[in-house]
């Protein structure tokens, strides 16, 4: 019982091990991410067969990855606006599948139990490596399009916040990191205890309950990077 | 609480990777898709569009000329009308004048038979009369005698007829 939780103060997530090292690289492989492997190799073989005959009639699983892109594209529209989101979309659209598709993977048998499977977000290292691209791309996308009236905006409006809002930046990020693998690991947790203690029915309501809780975090890491990037695009434009 | 590089570094790279294949093989052909469908819908309402605005125009068109033609071909029945009473009047005043003219001439014809009917008759009769006379009296009456009583008689006939 006090296992996993000790093992988690220590390491950002559900104790780990290496299971192998690439050679000459230095880089250890986790069960994160040989799940994360897997989860890419899932989407591929989805995203395969949505687009092996693209119809201009949709039909079968090109019809239900249209129905995401249409709901992917509103909900960015509403945070950035349609040409922003269009052309944000792909970025996007690929954080809110691999997380959704990582959150959910905790519900399945076998998560972080068996050797090489463990849900990718329920580790802060891979929130954290999520947050940085978030970070990188928010900075590069307003440089790219505000020039060096993106960078004004962080003595704005006075430059005596400039400390706090470079602050911020950085706050960002953790923020977005720290709310998902902890949202994601807590529910993890709290899955596995109540399997440790009555794995019949009670469980249930808690899978349940992580369903919704996936999506939550899945829609509101996607929704918090779109409008980091609609107001850091916007900020050198004013 | 720490960060792990090696799961850091991974979850950056896998990322990445994943972004550059979805964007090449999911994304560009389904958002192209969907776009070149909104495209052909709005294509197509907007053809519907013109093609209605078009066919009510040439239906206003037609139903233009058709009331010309009915126009015109009301003005050419009238007209029709009215030159057929206009020949019919002419035809019946010139039969009318030619039928005046046959009575005429015919009646100068019978004036004209009669008269010498009359005058051929007067001419019988006087010599009827005279032959008869002088069958009567017996002896040939003198010229002069012969004369008037031819007088006396015509005028009597006259008078008789």
């Amino acid at each position: 019982m006090l296992g996993p939780l000790a093992a988690a103060e220590t390491a950002g997530g559900h104790a780990s091990t290496a299971l192998f090292t690439i050679p000459g690289l230095g880089l250890k492989v986790f069960a994160e991410t040989t799940t994360s492997w897997a989860i890419m190799l899932l989407i591929m073989v989805i995203a395969f067969l949505a687009t092996r005959r693209v119809r201009l009639i949709p039909r079968g699983i090109q019809n239900l990855m249209e129905m995401l892109f249409e709901a992917l594209l509103g909900l960015f529209e509403s945070a950035m606006g349609p040409h922003q989101a269009r052309k944000y979309f792909p970025l996007l659209a690929t954080f809110f599948i691999f997380i959704i598709i990582s959150n959910y993977s905790g519900l399945l048998p076998g998560a972080g139990v068996l050797t090489g499977f463990m849900p990718p977000t329920s580790n802060w290292s891979i929130t954290a490596g999520l947050a940085i691209i978030v970070f990188f791309s928010v900075h590069y996308f307003g440089l790219r399009e505000g020039g060096t009236a993106y960078l004004k905006h962080f003595i704005q409006p006075s430059p005596v916040l400039l400390p706090l809002n470079v602050l911020e930046e950085f706050v960002k990020p953790l923020s977005l990191s720290l709310r998902l693998f902890g949202n994601i690991f807590g529910e993890e947790l709290l899955l596995a205890v109540f399997l440790g203690m009555i794995p019949f029915l009670v469980p249930i309501p808690i899978m349940a309950l992580s369903l919704l809780f996936g999506f939550i975090q899945a829609f509101v890491f996607t929704l918090l990077a779109a409008i980091y990037i609609s107001s850091a695009t916007e900020a050198g434009h004013h | 609480m720490e960060i792990d590089l090696s799961k850091l570094i991974w979850s950056i790279v896998n990322f990445l990777v994943l972004l550059a294949i979805l964007r090449k093989f999911l994304y560009r052909p389904l958002l192209g898709m969907m776009e070149r469908r909104e495209k052909d819908i709005a294509g197509n309402l907007e053809s519907a569009d013109r093609a209605s605005k078009e066919s009510a125009h040439l239906k206003e068109e037609y139903e233009a000329r058709l009331r010309e033609a009915r126009k015109e071909a009301s003005e050419i029945v009238a007209r029709g009308v009215k030159l057929g009473d206009e020949t019919r009047s002419q035809i019946m005043e010139e039969a009318r004048k030619q039928a005046d003219e046959y009575m005429e001439k015919a009646r100068h014809t019978i004036t004209r038979e009669k008269d010498k009917a009359i005058a051929e008759l007067k001419a019988e009769v006087a010599g009827l009369a005279v032959a008869a006379a002088g069958r009567v009296i017996g002896k040939n009456l003198q010229p002069e005698d012969h004369r008037r009583l031819v007088q006396e008689f015509l005028e009597e006939a006259g008078e008789a007829q």
